[in-house]
């Protein structure tokens, strides 16, 4: 096969490749998990998305670090975490009380927002469990970005875990009602501290 | 249990509870750099739940200097993040000038991460470049900033060591720029390095861009060097780069249309390159909103 028609047959093999549609680890060449997890701050950037909600059941104090390394490079951000604030089983023990772990969080947050980091950043508490993570801007002057990942924010993109693009249109609405459900049956914060108190 | 029996329980990994999920800190290429994460992402908060009970009753009670030791051997940094954690409630600001590089480290991030400008006086170049990516700079303290010395090699490192160009770095460069502490036409390199490196240039890049160039407006000639791939070759085998570099070049036309940029020595060979690109893409949708 001629040099050309290898690099022909390449890139139509190639044709609807799609950084967001992928299992980096299993990529050609070698894996940064660094450079992976840029390729969706790059599609936030791109797009220039301003309201972020970012879907995950579990969230430890060190995932606001991923948060910041994915989303702090535009400042006039608004971040929304939805969590269930999960608790992970390790050899028959569980990870910390919910409460103890959400007044570290609390703490970081507020931190952020002293120093303004984004214009907002809310972390939502819901009361009921749920499964799936994602990405997702709810800018309403676009059609925005919308990512699913396999791996929860401590383990994003390692262990093989993938993204997927949606731009099914019905599936983001119903993701729209999923934020606005756990919305309106979650509190923030502040409030599931005090309540706990 | 004594100080030995510690140093065999560090050895062995006993010293921390198992099963606990632990926040594994990404490599740092410092010391205190670790400690920054260590105090930002709420180890030092957590590290007592970390560590077996006995353990940490035993080291409660040690010395400073013993607890340095150990912290030193412990490769995962929870009892660094204990003892910073001891730190920041013994006011921590008396042992910014220790003469143990480890405790005067960990004062020194803690100090970075609640913006306290007393860590930088005196400070050397490694310290002030550890702050001002770390941090935000006070009005009031940008001039600790403004070293020839400082200024290039923390914007060489800026754009080749550091991961990610936080919003806060550039915003300290904006601010460097506005009180004319950082003059762009001495750093002409890092601007064209900065818009190779950025995929996109939007909202506060593109604001630093338009800063720096509206002062220096030669700077549009350097960024012009910067290889883009936007023929249509390009478009036909890597649609997406050519996607982000086309967005780069319309970029360059809001630089071009700056007062004084008309002045640069480089301003028609673009203009005749952005109107064939204007030419052979008319008809292209996806350049619309570029």
């Amino acid at each position: 096969m001629s040099k050309w028609a290898e690099r022909r047959k390449r890139v139509e093999a190639e044709s609807d490749y799609d950084p967001l549609i992928s299992i980096p680890m299993l990529e050609s060449g070698t894996f940064n998990l660094a450079q992976a997890r840029r390729r969706i701050t790059s599609e936030f950037d791109s797009a220039n998305s301003k309201n972020i909600t970012i879907i995950d059941p579990y969230l430890l104090e060190g995932d606001i670090d991923v948060v910041l390394d994915l989303f702090a490079t535009q400042p006039d951000r608004k971040i929304t975490v939805i969590t269930f604030l999960g608790r992970v089983k390790q050899d028959e023990k569980m990870s910390p009380e919910k409460v103890e772990v959400a007044k570290i969080i609390q703490s970081i947050v507020v931190d952020i927002e002293r120093k303004g980091i984004f214009s907002s950043f809310e972390i939502i508490k819901t009361n009921f469990n749920f499964h799936d993570r994602f990405f997702v801007c709810t800018d309403q002057d676009k059609d925005g970005v919308v990512i699913s990942s396999g791996g929860s924010l401590s383990m994003l993109l390692t262990d093989y875990s993938g993204l997927i693009r949606i731009t099914n249109k019905t599936f983001k609405r119903s993701l729209l009602q999923f934020i606005d459900h756990a919305k309106k049956n979650g509190s923030t914060l502040p409030d599931f501290i005090a309540e706990q108190s | 249990m004594n100080i030995e029996n510690m140093k065999q329980i560090i050895q062995a990994g006993r010293h921390l509870k198992d099963g606990e999920q632990r926040h594994l800190l990404r490599d740092c290429s410092d010391d205190i750099s670790v400690y920054i994460d260590l105090i930002k992402y709420g180890a030092t908060q957590s590290s007592h739940r970390w560590i077996e009970p006995e353990f940490l009753r035993g080291f409660r009670v040690l010395s400073f200097e013993e607890k340095v030791d150990l912290a030193r051997m412990d490769g995962e940094h929870v009892l660094s993040a204990s003892l910073i954690s001891e730190l920041m409630e013994n006011d921590y600001a008396k042992w910014l000038t220790s003469s143990c590089s480890t405790i005067k480290e960990m004062a020194s991030a803690i100090a970075i991460v609640l913006e306290d400008d007393r860590v930088l006086v005196g400070a050397d170049n490694s310290l002030l470049y550890r702050y001002f990516v770390s941090a935000k700079i006070s009005s009031g303290s940008m001039h600790y900033f403004s070293g020839a010395k400082f200024l290039s090699i923390a914007l060489e490192k800026i754009v080749s060591e550091e991961r990610v160009i936080f919003t806060w770095i550039v915003q300290n460069i904006k601010s460097m720029i506005q009180v004319s502490l950082l003059d762009p036409s001495e750093h002409r390199l890092f601007f064209k390095k900065l818009f190779e490196k950025y995929s996109y240039i939007q909202g506060e890049q593109a604001a630093l861009f338009i800063m720096a160039a509206s002062r220096d407006y030669l700077l549009f000639d350097v960024l012009l060097d910067v290889r883009l791939a936007i023929d249509p070759f390009s478009k036909q085998v890597d649609y997406s780069l050519w996607l982000r570099d086309s967005a780069k070049f319309l970029f360059l036309e809001k630089i071009r249309s700056l007062e004084g940029v008309s002045s640069a020595k480089r301003v028609s060979e673009f203009d005749q390159k952005l109107n064939i690109f204007r030419e052979i893409y008319k008809f292209d949708r996806s350049l619309r909103n570029g």
